[in-house]
């Protein structure tokens, strides 16, 4: 049987670069778009490019260091001055791949559109009257053994609506997000970290 | 004399003559200028000295200028080169001018080793990079507790700490990055390809846009 066109969308040839044909929004920041799909990582060959048995990217500790907002002079350049938290993330245990699992199910229920490549996914909210639209771009780290970071960025559109989205998304996610309290050192944890 | 005749002819004698920053650096000189509209609204922004000073800079960065961030002060002593406790226009234009896309990947590197070296004894230390870790941490809100965040830090220096000394030395440094490419994401910028028309500079003075049309018309040739 011939592939149909769903069949070609889910090719990874097909995938490799496809940023689907959106109609033009107002507050767009193609940056922040090329930077989704156009990951430096993706430019270089990097050694971790292609991490233990295929799973999530590694994050060392200087990748968690330039997450911080202190570091972010992007933002020297906003002219709006009501400040609201960019980033977003959140920790989990459970394996990356029922993170994504989960990420897309909830985002799904939330009337979202999905596509996912191995731990990157981008979530869309689109409207019919263009009002209020937002991309999200969620990508999973591994942080040390058997700990992953789920990074949340808005990709393009409304920031208020993403951070509404955001605060919503979470409550859903309860069951995978992490909150350790503080004794935190877990026997079992401690036992596999020998890297 | 003073500054009401800089405002007036809107090019004071302390500050560098636009030409002359443009030329050193990856700026075109209405690029320059554009940054100086940005350089004014920073540095006016506490105190209207065209200076702009660790509050102002906090200030322009989260819009708090309470909020303390290790980075954010490291940042701002790199881009105050002569340890004056503010940062001019000069100042301003040419540590920006490492975050251009144009800038090499060398000053980049250089840059971000310098950052990192926190008390600048010419090595990241252990100790410094899990400094910033807490600190990032708890910038995110996020607790781990001391037994992750040494096992982060031992897999982090033995990807980059080759001769194992507990400490990361320039050589090190350079080598880590060509693997780990990204992290030099924070380093670039895109947003000062397009800085003439975030900030466009209605205000030209008749000896710069003379000096500019021959510079740009050398430089387009």
């Amino acid at each position: 049987m011939r592939i149909q066109i769903e069949g070609i969308k889910k090719h990874p040839w097909f995938k490799k670069n496809y940023l689907p044909v959106k109609p033009s929004e107002e507050e767009v920041n193609l940056d922040d778009v090329r930077a989704v799909f156009d990951d430096i990582e993706d430019q270089y060959v990097s050694e971790q490019s292609v991490a233990k048995e295929g799973g999530p990217l590694m994050m060392n500790a200087f990748e968690m260091i330039t997450l911080s907002q202190g570091l972010n002079l992007s933002s020297l350049f906003d002219r709006q001055q009501d400040y609201v938290k960019r980033q977003t993330r959140f920790v989990s245990r459970k394996p990356p791949r029922d993170i994504i699992s989960s990420v897309e199910a909830v985002a799904e229920s939330m009337g979202l559109k999905v596509h996912t490549r191995n731990y990157k996914t981008r979530l869309e909210q689109i409207s019919a009257n263009k009002v209020g639209e937002f991309a999200v771009v969620l990508e999973v780290f591994e942080v040390a053994p058997s700990l992953f970071m789920a990074d949340v960025r808005k990709a393009s559109g409304d920031t208020l609506e993403y951070h509404k989205f955001y605060k919503n998304f979470c409550t859903k996610l309860e069951n995978i997000i992490w909150k350790p309290t503080e004794d935190v050192a877990n026997p079992s944890v401690l036992r596999s970290l020998t890297c | 004399m003073g500054c009401l005749q800089c405002k007036a002819k809107r090019l004071c004698p302390k500050r560098e003559n636009p030409v002359k920053l443009a030329s050193q650096t990856a700026f075109s000189v209405s690029e320059v200028e554009a940054l100086f509209e940005l350089f004014k609204i920073i540095s006016s922004s506490l105190i209207d000295d065209g200076l702009i000073s660790k509050e102002e800079f906090r200030l322009a960065l989260f819009h708090n200028n309470k909020k303390k961030n290790i980075f954010t002060d490291r940042i701002f002593d790199l881009f105050d080169a002569n340890k004056k406790g503010v940062i001019d226009f000069a100042d301003f234009v040419r540590a920006l001018n490492v975050f251009h896309p144009n800038t090499s990947q060398e000053d980049k590197i250089n840059f971000s080793f310098r950052l990192y070296d926190m008390d600048g004894t010419g090595f990241i230390e252990r100790q410094e990079v899990k400094e910033m870790l807490i600190a990032l941490l708890s910038e995110c809100e996020m607790k781990l507790s001391e037994e992750i965040i040494e096992a982060i830090l031992d897999k982090t220096f033995m990807d980059a700490d080759t001769n194992q000394d507990g400490k990361i030395d320039m050589h090190e440094w350079k080598s880590f990055v060509s693997r780990n490419p990204s992290l030099l994401r924070v380093m670039t910028l895109p947003y000062l390809r397009d800085i003439t028309t975030t900030f466009p500079s209605f205000v030209f003075n008749t000896e710069v846009d003379e000096a500019a049309t021959l510079l740009e018309n050398t430089r387009s040739g």
